[in-house]
């Protein structure tokens, strides 16, 4: 069973488009560890790295951002990072994924390998995007409005994919609405919003509470603190077992 | 939603955005302009896309 509370920040980094969602992911990472959420990221991620990932530390939740299709999401070095040949690793799991067109068959294969829940796209994903004056590129505020808010909405306690879905679509109807009077940039947000979709069980959530991680951790420690303690009296006792049977002799 | 005016639509996003992302590649507003204008599979993309929400 995975671990709840727990989250597994995956992205690639080869050109300008996944660079500028590279650098967006890592800002919301760094925004978790803030709120000492359990977070582990894969910057940039291949193939195996995910998958040893997910076997090591067995995240709940993942997020996923890199070029896609149908059929697969890439890893850094251009090939595979996920497809339907090891797809069962999102069984039992919740899944976020900002790649081109994945809800088409990629998503719907994990849902039927037994994946909770995820958010994705059915269509092409378009962003606005700019350069840095040191050569960066980043997504453009209100790109980036939508690239986190399903991130943003599951690190608050109780929050359910749903919720974050919710969340999601009505930051693109503000933007829609934002830019009534900017055509071609208004269609990018409704064809974004037309394309976004949730996939199977939407009362998921990611993050029961910080409290009650908090609890689980100290509960953890304080068991492994008594071990220590059982550890080390049994090994005085044995000592001093010994140093008695020498003396007797 | 025609050629033209998809190319209008475009000049006046260039006052305020620079770059985009579309069909997995990074194009300025000025290259996607170009795009349309000589109907590249690209851009006849862009103009579909703009008329499914025109």
């Amino acid at each position: 069973m995975p671990k709840d509370n727990t989250f597994l920040f995956v992205s690639t980094n080869f050109d300008a488009a996944t660079e500028a969602t590279d650098r967006a992911l890592r800002r919301l990472w760094n925004e978790y560890a803030d709120k000492k959420l359990m977070a582990y990221a894969v910057f940039p991620c291949w193939r195996d790295m995910l998958e040893d990932f997910i076997n090591q530390y067995d995240q709940k939740t993942i997020f996923i951002a890199s070029h896609g299709n149908e059929y697969t999401i890439t890893a850094q070095d251009g090939s595979p990072m996920l497809d339907e040949s090891n797809i069962e690793i999102m069984s039992g799991r919740c899944l976020y994924v900002w790649s081109c067109s994945t809800g088409k068959v990629l998503i719907p294969k994990a849902i039927e390998k037994k994946c909770l829940v995820a958010i994705a796209y059915a269509t092409g994903i378009s962003a606005f995007i700019h350069q840095n004056p040191d050569g960066t590129w980043d997504l453009s505020e209100d790109s980036y409005d939508v690239f986190s808010r399903p991130i943003r909405t599951l690190s608050e306690a109780g929050k359910t994919f749903k919720d974050a879905y919710d969340d999601t679509i009505a930051r693109y109807d503000y933007w829609i609405n934002y830019y009534k009077d900017q055509p071609a940039i208004k269609a990018v947000f409704e064809e974004n919003k037309a394309g976004l979709k949730l996939y199977g069980d939407g009362s998921q959530v990611a993050l029961l509470t910080p409290l009650q991680e908090t609890q689980k951790i100290i509960q953890e420690s304080a068991s492994s603190f008594i071990g220590q303690i059982t550890s080390f009296i049994m090994l005085f006792l044995i000592i001093t077992l010994i140093k008695s049977i020498i003396t007797i002799k | 939603m025609d050629k033209t005016e998809v190319i209008k639509s475009l000049e006046k996003a260039k006052q305020i955005k620079t770059h985009m992302i579309f069909m997995g590649r990074v194009l300025s507003i000025d290259q996607l302009i170009s795009e349309v204008q000589n109907e590249t599979e690209i851009g006849k993309k862009f103009i579909e896309m703009m008329n499914r929400h025109a």
